[in-house]
């Protein structure tokens, strides 16, 4: 890509750039996954199709494999600041 | 001089207070000299508050001259930290001096020592209160054990071996996905039970985020399938957008249900597509299932299509609220990298965020992976493979 983009191509690799971002330029690219604190479960959220909420994708992922510790609440009217003190989204924020 | 005539009124005032208090401990004290472990009276209960008040101001030792007194122990740990306060009176001296810390029965709070604490000039390093401290209930006695803070010299070493960046994120944006539909793809068309109805979404929805702006983002399976709940998930949005700031994103991994419509109501309603490209149609096939057998030329019609209605409607194809078409990167892509590469070339797709295939191999290719060495890839095992 390096070798294609010296040539006249534009093609930059969006990973690559967000982690060269805060190496070189000093400056936070706010990628969620990678920040720290996470961003998972307090700023983003995965909602499945029954309305089961997740701190995120992945953790819907593991939920269908039986495993829960990203699982949030169900379909209950529960406003999103509150989904964010879960003990889920804590143990994943400081992760 | 405004600012130089401010502190002499408001240290005025907290003597007035601390002598108010002080007084009025004093009089209850006189009343009730024999059990004065609670205070019964309102004037009591008034001077409590003052002294917590005036200990929360100031920089106080843990003196509480009587057993009515409230002890916090919030403000007190606070005061390791807080600058020296002023040496203690000549006559608060003689009375720390008066009191036996050997004694078990509380002494007797003299006035110059309660006066001095309510005042802030405690000497932190004197012993006032021992008597009464051991008393406390061990849950109170936190600033008797807890260690000094560090000074902020102290501090500055730690600081220094922290990474470079303290942690000063820009705030945070609030990612809503959505998944209208769950594990249905093309293979398994017949799966219905795990449709998302319109009420779903909508419960930690978007009006209940702290965040100033929503991003709405439909995964799947294959979010198309299920278009109505996006239509009205859409507009839901967009009349929530009034008051919020949001935006929606269906990201469709491999656009299988597009028509010729569903573009143009993308664009109209400021919403935006994507969907994920493997690589090579041979390896994107491989990890893509669909009953047509062309996911790779479905997904590069409708890729280029969606493109084409951005430029004309003169909008970058490649900027925000457009994503960069996610590459599952599995360990088939490996030894493809360079014709995975070139296809962003090749589709004018100027970004590629290569992401590792989340999804967990299924136990069937986790045997299969520990049973012989053929490669294996994670996502070609079960349905389209769900990535962010």
């Amino acid at each position: 890509m390096i070798g294609s983009h010296k040539q006249g191509v534009e093609i930059l690799e969006r990973f690559a750039a967000i982690f060269l971002t805060g190496i070189l330029r000093g400056e936070d690219p706010n990628f969620l996954d990678v920040r720290a604190p996470a961003g998972t479960g307090i700023g983003q959220l995965a909602v499945n199709y029954d309305g089961t909420v997740f701190t995120r994708d992945e953790g819907r992922m593991l939920h269908e494999m039986g495993d829960d510790n990203f699982f949030l609440d169900t379909s209950t009217p529960t406003a999103t600041a509150s989904l964010g003190q879960r003990d889920s989204s804590c143990a994943a924020v400081i992760a | 001089m405004i600012a130089l005539r401010f502190p002499r009124p408001l240290r005025r005032r907290r003597r007035r207070r601390a002598a108010e208090a002080f007084a009025a401990l004093a009089a209850i004290d006189r009343a009730d000299d024999d059990d004065a472990l609670v205070p019964t009276s309102p004037r009591a209960t008034a001077s409590t508050a003052a002294a917590s008040s005036a200990s929360r101001k100031t920089s106080p030792s843990p003196r509480p001259s009587t057993a009515a007194v409230h002890y916090e122990p919030r403000p007190a740990a606070r005061s390791a930290s807080a600058p020296p306060s002023p040496p203690l009176p000549a006559s608060a001296r003689s009375a720390t001096a008066s009191s036996s810390p050997t004694s078990r029965a509380p002494s007797p709070p003299h006035p110059d020592e309660f006066k001095a604490f309510a005042e802030g000039a405690v000497d932190p390093d004197s012993d006032h209160g021992a008597p009464q401290r051991r008393q406390l209930p061990p849950r109170h006695r936190m600033t008797s054990t807890a260690p000094p803070r560090p000074t902020p010299a102290a501090r500055l070493p730690q600081q220094r071996r922290q990474p470079r960046h303290p942690r000063r994120h820009p705030p945070l944006q609030r990612d809503l996905r959505l998944l209208p539909r769950s594990r249905a793809n093309m293979v398994t068309p017949r799966v219905v039970h795990t449709d998302m109805t319109s009420r779903s979404p909508r419960r930690p929805s978007t009006s209940s985020s702290t965040s100033d702006f929503v991003t709405l983002e439909f995964q799947g399976g294959e979010p198309l399938v299920n278009f109505p709940v996006v239509k009205h998930i859409i507009e839901y949005a967009l009349e929530r957008n009034k008051t919020i700031g949001a935006s929606s994103s269906p990201w469709s991994p491999i656009l299988a249900m597009m028509n010729e419509d569903k573009p143009c109501y993308l664009l109209d309603q400021s919403s935006s597509a994507s969907a994920s490209i493997d690589g090579p149609e041979k390896l994107h096939n491989a990890q893509r299932k669909l009953l047509t057998m062309d996911p790779h030329q479905q997904v590069v019609r409708w890729l280029r299509r969606i493109n084409d209605e951005y430029e004309k409607a003169g909008l970058d194809p490649i900027s925000p609220p457009r994503r960069a078409p996610p590459h599952v990167t599995t360990r088939d892509t490996l030894p493809m990298w360079k014709e995975a590469a070139d296809t962003y070339v090749k589709l004018r797709l100027p970004r590629l965020f290569l992401r590792p295939s989340t999804l967990p191999a299924s136990p069937s290719a986790r045997a299969r992976r520990s049973s012989s060495s053929r490669r294996v890839t994670t996502s070609s095992t079960t349905a389209a493979p769900s990535t962010t």
